[in-house]
């Protein structure tokens, strides 16, 4: 067999068996999975569209910065230079807005770069 | 139900477990893999739903793919603390699941979903032990049939970037599955 028949076999084999795997998925997985499907059709169905305001945003950040900085500065082992960078793990879970704020940025850019190409 | 609230639900319906899926492959936990799934559903439902369907596909997995990674860099932090806190309580997220006990749903024959489930296993493993992009790469591509240019959009990587991880990702589990498989 040369390596390109080889090559799309294996890949073949490979999607099927990824396939195999979610038939014997189940029911409880499923119907979960049914739920999220159903709940996220009728947010996009719903008048009142649940965009992020501040506040949504704003409120949980704070707080788990702020439980966070709390621990770090009045736990006993404040003082310990063994203790993980808090900065660095701030900005880590703050940074969810990131990847969502340029989600729409970047792929409109993309969607113009395909209409040139094209 | 609006003919777009419809499409939405057919589109969801041919993603979910396939997204779930690979989110199991990319956590390992059922409860969170389903929370990403879900949460990735309702972000795509809330600022996608009145985009082109065409564009759908690409945007769903670049959304699923932003909550996984979410999701690991979160693990990272909080195993960092834990280790540090001294209360490190690896394993305990991992409970055993009574309904994956019960019988085969698709009524297969105990030999042929053992084969079934020995080819999946060793596909897992070597899925593992690939970096995170050639994993998402190779799903994107492979099972899901994204092109070249939709896994790059989907992944937020060049084109470029995804032909090299797809080739790296291609030969390293065939090699470790050389053997294994046809």
């Amino acid at each position: 067999m040369t390596e390109e028949p080889a090559e799309n076999t294996f890949l073949k084999h490979s999607k099927n068996v990824l396939d195999q795997s979610l038939e014997n998925m189940d029911t409880l997985t499923s119907s979960r999975l049914a739920a999220a499907r159903r709940r996220a059709v009728e947010a996009a169905e719903s008048s009142r569209v649940h965009h992020r305001s501040f506040w949504y945003v704003a409120v949980p950040s704070g707080a788990a910065a702020s439980i966070l900085l709390a621990v770090v500065l009045l736990g006993p082992w404040s003082g310990n230079s063994q203790a993980p960078n808090v900065w660095e793990d701030l900005e880590i879970l703050a940074s969810d807005e990131n990847l969502e704020m340029y989600e729409n940025l970047e792929f409109y850019s993309w969607l113009a770069e395909q209409d040139d190409a094209s | 139900m609006t003919s777009n609230a419809q499409s939405l639900d057919r589109f969801l319906s041919d993603v979910e477990r396939r997204a779930y899926g690979m989110a199991m492959l990319a956590v390992g936990q059922r409860e969170e893999a389903l929370d990403i799934v879900q949460d990735a559903m309702m972000k795509f439902a809330n600022s996608y739903a009145l985009k082109p369907q065409e564009q759908w596909r690409p945007l769903f997995y670049r959304v699923l793919q932003n909550q996984i990674r979410d999701w690991q860099r979160r693990t990272i932090v909080r195993s960092r603390w834990r280790v540090w806190l001294g209360s490190n309580r690896q394993g305990e997220d991992f409970d055993s699941d009574p309904v994956q006990s019960l019988a085969d749903p698709a009524g297969r024959d105990p030999l042929s979903q053992l084969r079934e489930n020995v080819a999946m296993e060793k596909l897992q493993v070597a899925l593992a032990k690939l970096p995170a992009r050639q994993q998402e790469v190779f799903l994107l591509r492979v099972w899901e049939g994204l092109d070249v240019a939709q896994t790059a959009k989907a992944m937020s990587v060049s084109q470029g970037s995804v032909k090299t991880h797809y080739s790296r990702a291609v030969h390293s589990l065939r090699d470790q599955l050389e053997g294994h498989w046809p």
